[in-house]
C-alpha cells in the first residue's frame, strides 16, 4: 500500500477536507465564487420547450 | 568365455566382467540388458552374446566436446536415481548429439539426449497398441495416438551412430544408420520413433533441466571447472580450411558450425574433415558485436560465454541474436533490436495451436508479427549449420514482457519455439560490463508497459481511497439534516420605493436594539432569529410569483452579535411563450442560494429587492434553512482522488497502442484499417 506515497497523502488529505467541509458546511467552490445563484433564475437559463 | 561374477551392485545386479578378446583388460557390463561395450583400454567393441564375448574391431575416436556428463555421472529423476553406463555419438546431415545409456535404480535401461542445448530422458516402451507405421508414414506435422496420448511428429532424421563409448544394450557400430522421428506428446511429453533393421522402437520420456537432475561425479569441464582453472577461458581451436586462421570453438562439440572471423566462411564443425557450408562474398565481415564474442557475464545467476552472432532481417527491419553458452545450462539467446533486449530459452516443441492467441500456463500470448526472416550475418559459432541467406517462417506472439517466437524451416523441415523475456538493456551492460551501448529507443513488442505495472499497486489505493470518500460522504450524511428556522414575507412596491428613495434606512445603532419592520424603504430589514447548532451550511430560498418578469433581492445576513455579514444575491425569474417549435419556459418561480460555514447565533436579514421595470408590486417569500452538505466538496475529492490514477490508465492505453501501432495484428485498428 506504500507503493504511491504522494498519491496516498493527497488521497488522506482530501478525506481530511471532506470530513472538515461537511462537518463545518464548508465549500471551496462558494469560497472561490461566494454566493452563487441555484436553481432557475435571471435571464436564459433553463429554457426549455413543453 | 564365461563371464566373472562381479561384485553386486546395491540395487542387487551382479555386475559381469569379460576379458576382453583383444587386449585381456576386463570389461564389465553394469546392466543385465547391455549387449555392446567398448574397451577402456584399447577401445575394441565388445559383443557379448550369451555366456561368450566376442571383439567386432576398433570403436572410432568420439569427437572432444564440452559436455559436463561421463561415464559414471549419476543423478536423480521423478524419485529414481541413475547412473550413466554409456555414451552413442549421433550424427544427421546437419549436426550431431550424444546419447547417454543410463541405468536405474529399478534395473532400467534408459536415455538422456542432449542435443542443441536441451535435455531429454527418455525410456523404451511396449509399442502393443502403437499404429502400424512405416517411413512413409513420418514427417513433420503428421501425428498418431497411442497410450492415450496424440503424438505429433516434430522432426524426422536420418541418423548415423558415429562412435560409442561404455557399455550399450545393443550392438552400437559406427556407420549404423536408423530412421529418428521425434515427438511431442499431449502434457509436453517427448517422444521418439527409431526403425531400422531389428524394427520399429517407441522411446517416451520428458524434457529435462540440468539443474533437477541431482547430478554428481560430472566431467570437470575445460575452460569453465574449477579444478582446471589453468586452462580457464582457453578454447579448442581449428585451422580454417579455407584461409588457414585460427578459428576458437567455445562450444566444442555442441557447435555445429563456426565462422571464421578472418575469412568469414561458414565451416562445419559437425564434420571431423571441417568442410566449408559456405564461403562469404567479401574477405571480413562487416559485422560489429555489441557483446564481444568470447565475452562472460552473468545474467540471472548463471555464467554465460557470447559464442554467437546472427544478424536477421525481414521486410522492415534488422535485428540481432547473441548466442550464449553454458556448459550446464546449454544455450541461450540474447535478441536485440534498438537497444532493447530479451533474454530467450529455446523451447521443447509445443502443439501449435492455430489462430491469433496462445494459451500457455495462466498467460495468454497474442500474435503480434508474422513473416518470412533471412539472416545476413553470421559471427561465432552455433549448434546448427548456419547459412547466410538462411530462412525461416516467424510468428510472434507476446504477453510483455514474455514472448513466444515459432519459426519453421522450411528447408530443414523443422519447427522449433523459443520463450523470451523482455531484459533492461542496464541488465545486460552490467553483465557483460558494456560501453557505449545505444539507449533503448521506441517501443519494444515484449516491453513491459510501466504504466501497466504501476496500474497494478494503484488500483487498490484508488478504490480504497473512493470508497473512504463515498463512506464519509454517507456518514455525514446521515447525520446532518436540513431545517428551516426562518420565513420572511417581503412585498416588492416600486411606488413606495421610489417615495422612499430620498430616505436612508434605518440600521439599527446598537446589536440589542430591535431592528425596525419597514417595508416603505428601500432597504427591508428583517426581525432577528437564531441559527443555532455549530456552523453550518445556510441556504435563503426565494419564491415569487413572477411571470414572464424578474425580482432579485441583495440579501445581508447580519450577525446582531459581532456584525459578520454574509451578502447574498437572489434572482428569480419565470418566463414563458410560444415560438415554431412549440411552447416554451425559462425560469423558475423560486431561487435559493447557499452560504458556506455560518457560526451559530442570533441574526437578521437586511434585503433589498429590485424587480423588472414592468413590476410595480410584487410579494417575496424568503425561507432561511440551515443543515445540509455541500455535495460539490464531494464531487471534487471525488475528481481528486482520481485524477493520477486515470492519468495512469490513459498512458497505459496509450503506450499499448504505440506497441501495436508497428502490428497487422493490433487489436486497436478495424479490420477495414488493416486492409
Amino acid at each position: 500500500m506504500m507503493r504511491h506515497p504522494i498519491y496516498l497523502c493527497l488521497g488522506v488529505l482530501s478525506a481530511i477536507y471532506l470530513s472538515f467541509a461537511n462537518a463545518r458546511g464548508w465549500s471551496l467552490l462558494h469560497t472561490v465564487n461566494p454566493a452563487r445563484i441555484f436553481g432557475g433564475s435571471g435571464h436564459g437559463s433553463s429554457f426549455s420547450h413543453k | 568365455m564365461p563371464p566373472r561374477a562381479g561384485p553386486a551392485n546395491p540395487r542387487g545386479v551382479s555386475q559381469r566382467l569379460y576379458d576382453c578378446p583383444q587386449c585381456g583388460a576386463p570389461v564389465k557390463f553394469e546392466s543385465s540388458i547391455a549387449v555392446f561395450a567398448v574397451c577402456e583400454h584399447c577401445r575394441s567393441m565388445v559383443v557379448a552374446r550369451n555366456a561368450n564375448v566376442e571383439a567386432m574391431g576398433v570403436m572410432a575416436e568420439l569427437p572432444p566436446d564440452l559436455s559436463p556428463f561421463q561415464i559414471g555421472t549419476h543423478g536423480e529423476w521423478n524419485g529414481s536415481g541413475f547412473q550413466i553406463v554409456g555414451r552413442v555419438r549421433v550424427s544427421w546431415t546437419d549436426g550431431s548429439w550424444n546419447e547417454w545409456c543410463v541405468l536405474t535404480g529399478d534395473g532400467r535401461t534408459g536415455w538422456l539426449a542432449e542435443a542443441q542445448g536441451l535435455l531429454m530422458l527418455s525410456f523404451e516402451v511396449d509399442t502393443k497398441g502403437l499404429p502400424q507405421l512405416t517411413r512413409k508414414d513420418c514427417g513433420a506435422g503428421r501425428f498418431f495416438d497411442f497410450d492415450r496420448r496424440r503424438w505429433v511428429m516434430t522432426d524426422v532424421k536420418e541418423a548415423t551412430c558415429l562412435a560409442g563409448e561404455g557399455e550399450l544394450p545393443f550392438v552400437a557400430a559406427p556407420n549404423t544408420e536408423r530412421l529418428g522421428v521425434d515427438l511431442i506428446g499431449t502434457g509436453g511429453k517427448f517422444g521418439t520413433l527409431e526403425f531400422d533393421k531389428d524394427g520399429t522402437r517407441l522411446y517416451v520420456g520428458d524434457y529435462v533441466e540440468f539443474s533437477d537432475l541431482k547430478l554428481q561425479n560430472l566431467r570437470p569441464v575445460p575452460g569453465w571447472s574449477a579444478e582446471v582453472a589453468q586452462e580457464k577461458y582457453r578454447t579448442a581451436a581449428l585451422s580454417c580450411p579455407k584461409c588457414g586462421a585460427v578459428v576458437n570453438l567455445r562450444a566444442a562439440g555442441l557447435s555445429m558450425s563456426a565462422v571464421c572471423g578472418s575469412c568469414s566462411s561458414v565451416i562445419d564443425t559437425a564434420d571431423t574433415n571441417l568442410k566449408i557450408i559456405q564461403k562469404a562474398k567479401d574477405a571480413v565481415s562487416a559485422l560489429k558485436p555489441v557483446l564481444p564474442i568470447g565475452r562472460r557475464g552473468t545474467l540471472r545467476g548463471t555464467q554465460w560465454e557470447v559464442i554467437g552472432l546472427c544478424v536477421r532481417k525481414d521486410q522492415w527491419v534488422s535485428w540481432s541474436e547473441y548466442l550464449l553458452f553454458n556448459p550446464w545450462a546449454g544455450f541461450r539467446w540474447l535478441v536485440t533490436f534498438n537497444g532493447h533486449w530479451s533474454f530467450v530459452t529455446r523451447m521443447p516443441e509445443i502443439a501449435d495451436l492455430s489462430g491469433t492467441a496462445i494459451t500457455m500456463g495462466d498467460r495468454e500470448y497474442k500474435l503480434y508479427a508474422s513473416g518470412h526472416a533471412q539472416v545476413t550475418g553470421v559471427l561465432g559459432e552455433f549448434y546448427w549449420k548456419v547459412r547466410r541467406g538462411e530462412h525461416a517462417m516467424l510468428n510472434d506472439f507476446i504477453a510483455p514482457p514474455f514472448i513466444l517466437s515459432k519459426e519453421f524451416y522450411k528447408d530443414l523441415k523443422e519447427f522449433t519455439w523459443s520463450h523470451g523475456e523482455y531484459m533492461p538493456h542496464t541488465e545486460v551492460v552490467e553483465a557483460f560490463e558494456l560501453e557505449d551501448v545505444d539507449l533503448p529507443t521506441g517501443i519494444y513488442l515484449n516491453q513491459p508497459n510501466p504504466h501497466a505495472e504501476k496500474w497494478k499497486t494503484l488500483k487498490r489505493q484508488w478504490v480504497a481511497l473512493m470508497l473512504a470518500v463515498v463512506g464519509i460522504q454517507i456518514f455525514f450524511a446521515m447525520g446532518s439534516r436540513t431545517h428551516e428556522i426562518r420565513s420572511e414575507h417581503l412585498d416588492f412596491d416600486r411606488d413606495a420605493q421610489t417615495a422612499a428613495a430620498a430616505v436612508p434606512p434605518v440600521i439599527p445603532a446598537s446589536p440589542l436594539a430591535e431592528p425596525p419592520q419597514t417595508s416603505l424603504t428601500n432597504v427591508q430589514v428583517t426581525p432577528r432569529f437564531k441559527i443555532d447548532g455549530g456552523v453550518s451550511r445556510v441556504d435563503i430560498e426565494a419564491t415569487a410569483p413572477v411571470d414572464n418578469n424578474w425580482i432579485g433581492a441583495s440579501v445581508e445576513l447580519v450577525n446582531a452579535v459581532t456584525n459578520e455579514k454574509f451578502p447574498a444575491e437572489i434572482e428569480v425569474g419565470y418566463y414563458h411563450g410560444y415560438d415554431s417549435d412549440g411552447s416554451w419556459t425559462e425560469g423558475s418561480q423560486q431561487a435559493s442560494v447557499s452560504i458556506p460555514s455560518v457560526p451559530p447565533g442570533e441574526y437578521f436579514m437586511t434585503v433589498e429587492t429590485s424587480a423588472d421595470s414592468a413590476v410595480r408590486k410584487m410579494p417575496l417569500d424568503l425561507r432561511v434553512k440551515r443543515g445540509g452538505l455541500f455535495w460539490s466538496n464531494f464531487i471534487l475529492m471525488l475528481l481528486l482522488v482520481s485524477v493520477y490514477p486515470l492519468t495512469v490508465l490513459v498512458r497505459r492505453h496509450l503506450f499499448e497502442r504505440r506497441r501495436w501501432s508497428e502490428s497487422d495484428y493490433s487489436p486497436y485498428t478495424s479490420s477495414s484499417d488493416n486492409e
